[in-house]
């Protein structure tokens, strides 16, 4: 069949973004009906979004056919079980964000109800130490979830701390492997057409004109094609989030690394920490109204636990949404729809939920339908997700040691995230929902952890006499110590990799392993 | 830091909705030391005086809390099982099952492939693809035991009892569990307020009840203050009320199914129990329904008619009190019964049990999410509609379901657990056939493997029905141990 009988995709930018979506469509679209290509330019460089994950990104290796020791091996990956967070309540707290469940209902009453009465009677572990996730995290251990379990060794999931760049290439071979185009170049204009406002084509700085019938933008903050040629207007979420700039480097590797991804709140914002098998990414994201560009890199480097593998570079962003991330034909992945920092290693996940959606409701080849609307719909609902989330971290900090902790502290929330707060707040609830990221446990475990004691508990579990609450309990923490005593280290798992000997377990689109 | 528990909760109302309802609070919130008194309204007045009741899988899977025997409920109420709805239009004839498609859940994308390929084939159901659809078609039903984890999600059923016979059952477990139950309640009962909340009510009797929560089933709404202005749900637009006429007859079951037939633009919703045959007519319009009931064959049967509004309350729970009567949640059909709707309810309301103080921020809650249960009900409610040509439209339901299947054969995600997805694509797939969009991610499969794929799926579910027991045998069984 012959190239003009086919339908043209056109990737816009060769990032994370764009080589995640171009292997998806490799593998799924028909050669013989489409032809997809991308352009990207050597002498741009890409912001290099998400070297932490969240479990999802799991499910989608598995949807590609990827080999898991294969990707860890070849994006220098190491195992996360959560993301550990410094200084975010009280100055010196510290709790993890888990990948996994934190104890059972009992009669229908949930777990952290119980966890409650006994906190208030001063008889309570932290709450992670109910969590199996948890406990193997911080004592640097590693191993895969068992689905069949029905004790903690079945109630966590698992993600990846990796080289985003390495798995960019990654992706490219995969996708080039399955007859997709790469065109070096850059965008230098577009053309849109007068009747229908839809992109024709665009301009390279070659001289050469690509048309096409779908174009996917995936040219990061900048947005050539959804902001800058359909002007699709960018909501900030500045005012919610306040941090606008990062300063990121790469030191060596000092020690074993840790499974799970460390954020460090400071005077101004937070620093990532985040182990490979080689490396250590680090980052420092601030608000420049309180920090300057150099003070920033400074004092990222004097925080470092090794030497510095190069100069710090300064990411500038806004925080927010495009409207649309769907508009004409025209849709937009990744940075170039939105950005929220990557405060919950959600960055990849948003690429891979767009992708997903994209061919969930892949445009008509007659002209585009009710899927564009549902789409949006459905994008904006995970952006609102993952933003109120992060805006708890940063609104329900304890921190009066300075201006920027106490105006975040003071920040309106947004109507969605101050009823979920206010339910918890006045009566221990967590509030559900079944579309979008982020279940009640991970809310419970920034909620506690961050030191938000609801005003009341529910009731019933005052009904059993308070030792045998607390003989529960125990019993669940006790039941964790045990199972990590067959674990081994973070660093014997990942010795598993090298040799391709780990026989790793089905994948599944949740947070918290198999059961959730 | 806990306040004041609950200690007592009282449900005003009639007919069954109070007796389940009462047993379910009963055996839920026993274990927490909260007392249940039920308030029976005296009258026959608005009772539903059908001769079965239907009990969705939903429900029946609250029995366990309950410490009902299924099969002892079964039994004694002389019940008839339902592997899910029988669809039969002018055109079409299609299954909607309460079980999943397909034998697994990898099975989905197999699902989705059907669309196109059955289309191309003239086959307008799904129904080759579900256990459920082939058992009930070739005249075959089983319970599936706690050994065959995997048949259990396949064969899920409602039941369909005798109504008398389950109020009988359900008195007997009140009496078992302990809840004090008020009878003969003749005269619109005395509300006395505290404080905008409802402290107690005064019987005809002279007897004075108190408790911190109430929960009115009643028709007339007993408990809603007279001055209180109601919100409503808009919950469609095109129609507010609908005509129902009802009858029923002695007769033996053809198939664990429940039928949805056609006939001069009116709704035919038959059910069987073991041996009532329960006929509902549902229309737009009294003349037609009354024509067709004089009408031959349907004329020799004495059909009682009346008039069900749509009916949704925008705050369900007001103060201390939860408004789950006629005239507050209602969606006439043969989806969704009041008491699948009650108990929907009940069940969330348990979840979040609240101290005996009001907490707004819960109120609130509980009111978003069964608005959002309410909203997902009445749209599969309304889309059976379109079986008779009604175009009837969930307000707000913008894309609708229909939209989004008839062009993308995608489901819009739901938000609650009131709907099935099985059901909605059988239900879609029979009313509109294949989507405009085939599914891209199958481009690269060829069509003659997944012909191959689909043949191995059917006859593997054809197997399996054809190895359950026949129907009426499993329930002479049944009814006879």
């Amino acid at each position: 069949m012959q190239y003009e009988n086919k339908r043209d995709v056109l990737i816009v930018g060769g990032g994370t973004a764009g080589w995640m979506t171009a292997a998806a469509l490799s593998r799924f679209l028909d050669p013989e009906h489409f032809r997809i290509r991308l352009v990207e330019s050597d002498a741009i460089g890409t912001v290099g979004v998400g070297e932490a994950t969240i479990p999802h990104i799991r499910q989608f290796n598995d949807m590609l056919g990827i080999d898991e020791n294969e990707f860890m091996r070849a994006t220098n990956a190491t195992y996360k079980l959560g993301i550990q967070f410094h200084g975010w309540g009280d100055k010196d707290s510290s709790y993890v964000h888990p990948f996994g469940l934190c104890g059972h209902d009992i009669n229908g009453v949930d777990f952290h109800h119980y966890w409650l009465r006994l906190h208030a009677e001063g008889k309570a572990r932290s709450f992670g130490d109910y969590s199996f996730a948890v406990q193997a995290a911080l004592a640097g251990k590693f191993d895969y979830p068992v689905s069949t379990s029905d004790g903690p060794r079945g109630e966590y999931g698992y993600a990846f701390h990796l080289d985003a760049t390495l798995y960019a290439k990654f992706l490219r071979d995969y996708a080039l492997a399955r007859d997709v185009q790469r065109i070096e170049g850059k965008v230098v204009d577009t053309e849109l057409n007068t009747s229908s406002g839809s992109i024709a084509a665009i301009k390279l700085d070659s001289g050469e004109r690509l048309m096409a019938e779908i174009f996917v933008d995936c040219s990061g903050f900048r947005s050539l094609l959804l902001g800058q040629t359909l002007n699709v207007s960018y909501e900030s979420w500045r005012h919610w989030l306040p941090c606008d700039r990062a300063v990121a480097v790469a030191c060596e590797k000092v020690s074993a690394p840790h499974p799970y991804t460390q954020a460090f709140a400071h005077e101004c914002g937070w620093r990532w920490r985040i182990p490979l098998t080689t490396r250590t990414g680090n980052g420092l994201v601030y608000q420049s109204q309180g920090m300057s560009d150099d003070e920033a890199a400074s004092r990222l480097l004097a925080e470092l636990d090794g030497p510095a593998l190069g100069d710090p570079r300064v990411i500038r962003f806004e925080t927010g949404k495009r409207d649309q991330c769907w508009a004409h034909n025209c849709i937009a992945i990744g940075l170039s729809s939105g950005f929220l920092e990557p405060l919950e290693s959600t960055s990849i996940y948003l690429i891979q939920v767009a992708i997903q959606k994209l061919l969930e409701f892949f445009p008509g080849h007659e002209g585009v339908g009710v899927e564009r609307e549902v789409y949006n719909s459905q994008m904006n609902l995970e952006y609102d997700r993952v933003r109120d989330f992060l805006i708890l971290h940063y609104w329900l900090n304890r921190r009066a040691d300075n201006a920027f902790w106490r105006a975040c502290s003071a920040m309106e929330l947004p109507e969605s995230l101050t009823e979920k707060v206010n339910l918890f707040r006045t009566c221990g609830h967590v509030e559900q929902y079944r579309q979008g990221l982020f279940m009640p446990a991970s809310w419970l475990a920034v909620y506690l952890g961050q030191g938000l004691i609801p005003e009341r508990y529910d009731s019933r579990v005052n009904v059993p006499a308070l030792a045998d609450v607390e003989r529960y309990l125990e019993r669940v923490h006790k039941g964790c110590v045990a199972e990590l005593r067959h674990l081994p280290s973070h660093a014997e798992a990942l010795t598993k990799i090298k040799m391709g000997a780990a026989a790793y377990p089905p994948s599944s689109l949740s947070l918290y392993g198999t059961k959730l | 830091m806990s306040e004041q528990p609950l200690k007592h909760i009282a449900i005003v109302g009639q007919g069954v909705e109070l007796w389940f309802s009462t047993v379910f609070l009963t055996a839920a919130l026993k274990p927490f030391n909260v007392a249940v008194t039920c308030i029976e309204l005296g009258g026959c007045a608005n009772v539903n005086t059908a001769p079965l009741e239907a009990l969705s899988p939903q429900v029946l899977r609250l029995l366990k809390l309950m410490q009902i025997g299924e099969l002892d409920l079964i039994r004694q109420c002389r019940g008839g099982y339902s592997l899910g709805l029988d669809c039969r239009s002018v055109h079409n004839r299609f299954f909607v099952p309460h079980g999943e498609l397909g034998l697994e859940p990898n099975d989905s994308v197999l699902v989705g492939a059907a669309y196109s390929n059955y289309a191309k084939r003239g086959i307008h159901n799904l129904d080759a693809l579900s256990v459920a659809a082939t058992a009930a078609q070739q005249g075959k039903f089983a319970v599936v035991g706690t050994d065959r984890p995997d048949l259990q999600a396949l064969l899920r059923y409602g039941v369909h009892l005798e109504t008398d016979r389950l109020v009988n059952f359900l008195k007997h477990q009140l009496t078992r569990l302990g809840a004090t139950h008020v009878s003969a309640v003749n005269e619109p009962p005395v509300i006395s307020l505290n404080r905008g909340q409802i402290a107690s009510l005064l019987c005809s009797s002279g007897k004075k009840i108190c408790a911190d929560f109430w929960i009115d089933l009643s028709a007339n709404g007993v408990l809603q203050e007279a001055s209180k202005n109601v919100a409503m749900h808009s919950l469609l637009s095109g129609c507010s009320a609908v005509q129902v006429a009802q009858s029923w007859r002695e007769a033996p079951p053809n198939s664990a199914a429940r039928q949805l037939s056609t006939a001069e633009n009116v709704l035919h919703d038959t059910l069987n129990s073991a041996r009532i045959e329960q006929s509902s007519l549902y229309s737009d319009s009294e003349k037609a329904l009354a024509d067709l009931c004089a009408s031959k064959p349907l004329a020799r049967f004495d059909w009682q008619f009346s008039k069900k509004s749509y009916c949704a309350l925008a705050s369900i729970w007001d103060e201390n009190c939860l408004r789950l009567g006629e005239r507050a949640l209602q969606i006439p059909g043969p989806a969704f019964s009041r008491l699948s709707l009650i108990m929907a309810a009940l069940v969330q309301f348990v979840d979040q049990l609240p101290d005996a103080g009001v907490k707004p921020a819960l109120i609130q809650s509980y009111n978003r999410n069964m608005s959002a249960y309410i909203n997902e009900a009445f749209s599969f409610n309304a889309t059976m509609f379109t079986l008779v040509n009604k175009s009837y439209r969930a307000a707000g339901d913008v894309p609708s379901q229909s939209e989004v299947f008839s062009r993308t054969g995608r489901l819009l995600p739901a938000a609650t657990d009131a709907v099935e997805p099985q059901q909605w694509k059988s239900l879609l797939y029979g009313l509109m056939g294949a989507p405009a969009l085939t599914d891209i991610t199958l481009d690269r499969i060829a069509s003659g493997d997944v012909n191959k794929a689909l043949n191995e799926l059917e006859k593997k579910i054809h197997g399996i029905a054809s190895s359950m027991p026949n129907y009426a045998d499993f329930l002479v069984r049944l009814l006879g141990r």
